[in-house]
């Protein structure tokens, strides 16, 4: 229990510091979201105008401490303020709506690598030594594939040139969001290529890193022990070896998981997928400082829960890290 | 915390209920008419936008495309294509005092918002109020003083100043019902429910489609034969693929190759029109050594090939700009009779000879020297992401190079862009001026001294030419609504613009439009240019709607 709290503790320091550094890169960064917003609409606003459109959008000359206090504020109260590119929008809203498809998107496809890659790992480090390791240096080269060069690829074979699969977006424009058989027909096909490059760009990570571990634990004299005793191949295979070297995946998976809410940003801007990333990166061109404030949030909040939950959930499976405690 | 997770859950409730009704709407249709003399959609692509938010406040820069025009209208309708010529519109009728600081508007009778309450003088002086009150909802930046109700049909607009050279601005004048937004913030309000007085109500809307649908109440309903508007969401890409399968009835955006893209596939009903909304200029700060000298900025006037960088630039879509810098066809009307027949043509002798004339001798490298010694090198900075200006930087820098000027582009960030040309921190750079409603409010984001600012950024004549003949031009125009007398004040203009180039003029900017006439016909063309045709254009969209007719009848 002293662990854990220790544990609780800490984390709260880092969420602390991560809002106060995400109160900070905005406004270090240079520029100024109004003239941005100006120029944009070309002519519709009297220039004389502006400096009330920037007083109304909450951008003020107070000293940073002030807007500091005003901002751990809002975030008292939930209030995650209004977006400036997309004035007067709430940011909860734009980030709500933004949410579920990256959470539908990455973090389906993040279970699924590591469940395709876990088991694989497992299956070639028990056939180690055989033909099946030539696989590796594939495994090798997907791993090191970069996700928006794999996106770009199959973009550029499956939807350019052979038209299977749509170019971008989330659902064919014309249809009405709802759960018609249509609509989620079309949510399904345009999700498959988009998932399918986060799949092949993440899944080799896990196999590589499942298949070292259980070829370590598979060395070790336990291991020997259980075989010496004639227990099934199965059963070393899984519950010895399999169920030890998982240890460190499972770690990496919770990470991982954590980083499903931030999305995966070059896979989402190729698709024009209108998930977290995508609107980040909206966010960044336009200078939509409450906007990123309010994504970098969510993002860093998550992958905070997502460590602590990797902390306890290591607790239950490994009892040594009890007896530390 | 503002809680707008339920209008939303009940948004997706009502399409989700909707779609169980049976999808017997116009769903994925194209704007066929439907058989049966049913509502007809029209297809439009008016921004380029992954997804929508829900914002339909007319007060919103960033609110949804039909907002203005579509949903709310103007007391008297404006567009460029005409000046000084309104079309009245929810008002019949508008007239100042004798020095224009009151203006009196008669309003149409038996107008009614689309939840069946009355449209009243209280709704339009409570407007002009509300963007008193709030200086972020006065986009036009009017100076206002107070509205009054004179009666139920008459209103009274009062200014501070004399507010002759703004009656575009005034008269077009969204009105918002009273009833609605006395009780909200009129800028931070997304106004989910829009409620209008014109042609359309919002009707399903999602993150990558809305439409309107026509509204019962509308008082010119006989006018508007569209039954449906629907504003599919598009990316670049699917912006162009789209417009190409002919999905899209109206468009405005930039399609490279418009010919093999669009035009060649039904040359019958397809067709473009780019009309000059602005002007795109070479700028450099008149304020400060070397620019500050017209001979120089002359002699790199005459050393521009405005029609090499029309072609290869801008792929022809849109034609050099006009000495007078008067966009046409728009502005032609206000031409002084002398420009009538004025174009820039290169004159790479004439550059020559001005440049050896004040004194710029040509140096051991080619390139020319001031008087004092300095090199005629200068640096070029443009948003690296705008590819057409990029081509046209390069472009300049080897037509300069034939008079011993050189130029050497620098791609910049586009907010950098931005900083530069406010702070005037540029040697040399691009940027364009809109043309706005008037050839008064073209002339005055060029020229006028109102926008000086001794330390710090301005914000509009960034090239920073003051001169108090351009200003007494100026103010000679803004102090009457007598037509000869503000002529004559445009002439001048013209003359400052032709003669001493505050800045100079490169090309025109055009106004993006792309009509597929399968469906419907009526657009705005070079024939019949009674608006500009890009969708997202107010007042401009509403006149369009109201001209449109199902093809072939």
């Amino acid at each position: 229990m002293k662990y854990l709290l220790r544990k609780v503790l800490l984390y709260v320091f880092i969420a602390w510091a991560a809002l106060t550094m995400n109160f900070l890169i905005p406004r270090l960064m240079p520029g100024d979201p109004v003239s941005l917003l100006v120029e944009r609409l070309n002519g519709r606003i009297d220039p004389a105008a502006m400096s009330a459109i920037a007083e109304s959008y909450g951008i003020t000359d107070d000293p940073l401490l002030v807007q500091y206090l005003d901002y751990l504020g809002s975030l008292a109260r939930g209030d995650l303020g209004l977006s400036i590119g997309l004035y007067p929008v709430p940011v909860a809203d734009i980030v709500m709506g933004a949410l579920p498809w990256t959470i539908g998107l990455v973090g389906t496809t993040t279970v699924i690598s590591f469940v395709i890659g876990t088991a694989l790992g497992v299956v070639l480090a028990w056939r180690r030594g055989k033909r099946t390791d030539l696989l590796l240096p594939g495994l090798t080269f997907l791993n090191a594939v970069p996700y928006f060069w794999m996106a770009l690829i199959l973009v550029l074979v499956f939807a350019v040139n052979l038209g299977w699969f749509p170019v971008s977006q989330a659902y064919t424009p014309g249809l009405t969001p709802g759960l018609t058989p249509e609509f989620v027909g079309s949510v399904l096909y345009h999700a498959v290529l988009p998932a399918i490059t986060i799949i092949i760009a993440s899944f080799a990570g896990w196999v590589l890193s499942m298949r070292n571990m259980t070829v370590t634990v598979l060395g070790e004299d336990y291991v020997t022990m259980a075989e010496a005793k004639g227990l099934p191949r199965r059963m070393i295979r899984l519950d010895y070896a399999a169920r030890n070297a998982i240890l460190p995946s499972v770690t990496g998976f919770a990470l991982s998981l954590g980083a499903v809410v931030g999305g995966s940003m070059l896979t989402e801007v190729i698709f024009n997928y209108p998930g977290v990333g995508y609107t980040l990166f909206q966010a960044v061109q336009n200078q939509d400082f409450p906007l990123m404030q309010g994504l970098f949030l969510i993002i860093s909040l998550a992958v905070i829960a997502a460590n602590l939950i990797a902390d306890v959930v290591y607790v239950f499976l490994d009892p040594r890290t009890r007896q530390e405690g | 915390m503002r809680t707008t997770t339920f209008p939303r859950a009940a948004a997706v409730l009502a399409a989700a209920s909707l779609a169980l009704a049976g999808c017997s709407g116009a769903g994925g249709d194209t704007g066929q008419p439907a058989p049966g003399g049913a509502p007809a959609a029209l297809s439009v692509h008016a921004n380029t936008a992954n997804t929508y938010e829900r914002n339909f406040n007319p007060y919103s820069p960033t609110a949804n495309q039909g907002t203005k025009g579509m949903i709310y209208e103007p007391l008297l309708l404006n567009t460029p294509m005409t000046p000084g010529e309104s079309v009245p519109w929810l008002a019949e009728s508008m007239e100042f005092n004798e020095d224009g600081t009151v203006a009196t508007f008669t309003l149409r009778e038996g107008v009614t918002w689309s939840d069946g309450e009355a449209f009243d003088a209280d709704d339009v002086a409570f407007t002009f109020n509300l963007m008193r009150d709030n200086p972020a909802a006065n986009a036009s930046a009017l100076d206002l003083d107070k509205a009054t109700a004179v009666d139920a049909r008459t209103v009274e607009v009062a200014f501070n100043s004399t507010s002759f050279a703004f009656k575009e601005a005034i008269e077009n004048t969204v009105i918002v019902p009273e009833h609605v937004f006395a009780d909200v913030d009129p800028v931070e309000f997304t106004n989910e429910k829009p409620v209008g007085t014109g042609p359309f109500v919002l009707g399903d809307f999602s993150q990558q489609l809305y439409t309107l649908t026509k509204n019962d109440r509308y008082w010119n309903a006989d006018e508007v034969e569209v039954g449906e508007v629907r504003y599919p969401a598009a990316s670049d890409q699917t912006f162009n693929t789209s417009l190409q399968a002919g999905e899209l009835d109206w468009a405005g955006g930039f399609v490279a190759n418009i010919d093999q893209i669009f035009i060649n596939q039904d040359p019958e009903n397809r067709s473009y029109w780019y009309p000059g909304d602005g002007l795109v200029n070479l700028l450099v700060n008149d304020q400060k050594a070397p620019f500050d000298d017209l001979e120089l900025r002359k002699a790199v006037s005459a050393a521009v090939d405005r029609d090499q960088l029309s072609e290869v630039a801008m792929q022809g879509y849109t034609p050099p700009a006009h000495p007078t810098g008067l966009p046409l066809p728009a502005f032609e009307g206000v031409m002084s009779d002398e420009y009538a027949d004025a174009a820039f043509t290169r004159d790479v002798d004439r550059a020559n000879q001005l440049l050896d004339d004040a004194g710029y001798a040509k140096g051991p490298d080619g390139v020319r020297t001031t008087p004092d010694g300095e090199r005629l090198s200068f640096t070029l900075q443009i948003p690296s992401d705008y590819v057409d200006w990029v081509t046209m930087s390069q472009l300049l820098s080897e037509q300069l190079k034939e008079v011993g000027i050189e130029l050497k582009p620098q791609g910049v960030s586009f907010d950098a862009w931005l900083q530069a040309r406010g702070a005037g921190a540029f040697e040399m750079t691009i940027a364009s001026v809109p043309m706005g409603l008037s050839p008064y409010t073209l002339y005055r984001a060029i020229m006028s001294s109102e926008y000086r600012e001794d330390e710090g950024p301005v914000i509009a004549n960034y090239s920073r030419f003051y001169d108090e003949e351009a200003d007494a031009h100026l103010k000679a125009y803004a102090a009457t609504d007598d037509e000869a007398q503000q002529q004559a004040a445009l002439d001048g203009m013209q003359q400052i613009m032709v003669d001493e180039l505050p800045l100079i003029p490169l090309l025109q900017s055009p106004n993006w439009a792309q009509f597929n006439t399968a469906s419907w016909e009526g657009f705005p063309s070079e024939e019949d240019p009674y608006a500009l045709g890009a969708p997202y254009q107010f007042p401009d969209n509403l006149l369009v709607v109201t001209r449109l007719t199902p093809a072939g009848k």
